[in-house]
């Protein structure tokens, strides 16, 4: 089987400080992964690796069968709406709705307005925020906030969801429910990494860990429910 | 495009004041160039019917004969630097003269024809040449006197030339002025904006979707400040035509054409959409580009 994404002796070095040396990393396709690691190891750098927000000294990258740093910029743009993006600080834009800033990315890719509003219901269902489109991002919480987000990764039906810290700005209750939700999108067929620093959090799901740790991919457990089980 | 459009007039809508301000900024530009297209335009007139006049005179001997005349005509006729010759014959000098001194019939009985000399008028197509037409008369056989008035041409001359090479030059300056404030104007827009860029950014928005609502909206600035600008000039020019036509007299350089002012809301609208267009594309680029 193809993998989703993989990662191949991935050197990053920002002026002198080394990132990454010689990352190695697979994610099959349907996985849920998560990416841990104390901060500035480097997690928000494999994001950005992920998306061409910056490319890699050495190494490769490929999406399916794409190779990531060979993409022409037009390409890029394609290889993004490919892949949904969570951030810690939402990046939602707060002179739109809720309901516009779930529409993004289905307006970049042209779909028709009924085709918008019927995903925008079905999205808000999914996130637990029906009837909340016409509110601004500045009357929600950041729970809702950050559902609200992942609801505009999943727009336009991505393959893949990297959530980068999705958990940090929230209490505990409200991060495991956003956890319990990418779950539920990964159990729907979406491939999920999701990178953060809360070990708690990590710890009663059972998925696949990594640890980046002196530039480099440690698995530190294939499933840590499974780890439970043979303790 | 229509999805650029409609972000273009929400944002407008959405920040007013701004917009506004873009608007009066690009209207008063315009207001300048379109009130100096129509001074240019009215000053134009006013030269060209000066140039038309006749602006050299050679008088002849009166011994001169009417063949001489005529054949002095028909050389002046061939150079391609003239463009009007006319011939006053000596009994024209003197229904001239009688007209003249009408009031005055024992001065009028006094002179015949005799002894008044024929002349040729002789108009240039450009006042630069009346030197070397006054070179030709003077070479002419049985050309007794050959009369311009030369300071007055040369300062008409220099004159023109001036008008014509400052228009320009404002002109230039003032739609230079013009399209760095619209870019000024836009690049603020744009840095308020710079979060939503790069937002669509990492979405995988395409150039155009971002630069699109920019883009129309710059249009927008150029295109409703070219219309107000060339409505207000208009409105200056019918409440100051009474004072131009009493300031020009016999000249007549009003009405302006209606082919002229709808060339001028023409260009306009063409330099107001290259302005908008311009400047908030490379507004935008900058932004794009980090």
């Amino acid at each position: 089987m193809m993998p989703m994404v993989s990662f191949s002796n991935i050197r990053k070095m920002y002026g002198d400080q080394v990132i990454f040396d010689d990352l190695n990393l697979t994610v099959d396709p349907g996985e849920f992964v998560f990416i841990i690691g104390r901060s500035g190891v480097g997690k928000t750098t494999l994001m950005r690796l992920l998306t061409q927000q910056v490319t890699p000294d050495a190494g490769s990258i490929f999406i399916e069968d794409i190779e990531v740093g060979k993409l022409k910029r037009k390409d890029v743009q394609k290889l993004r709406r490919m892949i949904g993006v969570i951030y810690q600080d939402y990046k939602l834009l707060t002179e739109r709705t809720v309901g516009e800033n779930i529409a993004l990315g289905l307006e970049i890719i042209n779909k028709p307005k009924e085709e918008i509003n019927s995903r925008i219901e079905d999205l808000l269902q999914l996130i637990g925020l029906p009837g909340k489109a016409n509110l601004f991002p500045t009357q929600l919480s950041g729970g809702e906030a950050q559902r609200v987000c992942i609801a505009r990764a999943l727009a336009t039906a991505p393959r893949m969801l990297f959530a980068d810290e999705p958990t940090g700005n929230l209490d505990d209750e409200t991060a495991r429910s956003i956890v319990r939700l990418l779950s539920k999108i990964n159990e729907l067929g979406t491939t999920v990494i999701m990178a953060t620093h809360n070990q708690s959090l990590v710890d009663h799901l059972g998925k696949r860990v990594v640890s980046i740790e002196g530039g480099k991919a440690v698995e530190k457990v294939k499933k840590t429910k499974e780890k439970g089980k043979g303790e | 495009m229509f999805r650029s459009f409609a972000t273009a007039l929400k944002t407008m809508r959405r920040s007013p004041y701004q917009a506004m301000v873009a608007i009066l900024m690009m209207t008063l530009s315009f207001f300048v160039a379109f009130s100096f297209a129509l001074v240019l335009f009215v000053a134009n007139r006013a030269l060209q019917y000066i140039e038309t006049k006749p602006q050299v005179i050679a008088y002849f001997d009166v011994k001169a004969t009417n063949e001489q005349v005529d054949s002095a005509k028909n050389a002046m006729q061939q150079k391609p630097y003239v463009a009007e010759v006319k011939v006053v014959t000596k009994q024209d000098a003197l229904k001239i003269f009688q007209e003249e001194n009408k009031k005055d019939p024992l001065l009028s009985d006094l002179v015949s024809a005799d002894i008044l000399p024929a002349s040729l008028e002789v108009s240039a197509t450009s006042v630069d040449e009346l030197e070397t037409i006054s070179i030709d008369l003077k070479k002419i056989d049985g050309v007794d006197e050959v009369v311009y008035q030369k300071e007055v041409i040369a300062k008409l001359a220099s004159w023109t030339k001036t008008i014509r090479q400052s228009g320009l030059a404002v002109t230039g300056v003032l739609f230079l002025i013009t399209l760095l404030l619209v870019f000024v104007i836009l690049s603020l827009r744009v840095a308020v904006k710079r979060k939503e860029i790069g937002i669509l950014n990492l979405l995988g928005a395409s150039r155009w979707y971002i630069r699109g609502p920019f883009m129309i909206e710059g249009i927008l600035y150029g295109v409703i400040g070219s219309v107000i600008g060339w409505v207000s000039s208009f409105i200056v020019l019918l409440y100051a035509t009474p004072a131009i036509v009493g300031f020009f007299g016999e000249i007549r350089v009003l009405p302006i054409p209606t082919l002229t002012l709808v060339s001028l809301l023409g260009g306009g609208v063409l330099v107001g959409l290259f302005l908008g267009l311009v400047s908030s594309y490379l507004a935008v680029a900058r932004f794009i580009r980090h």
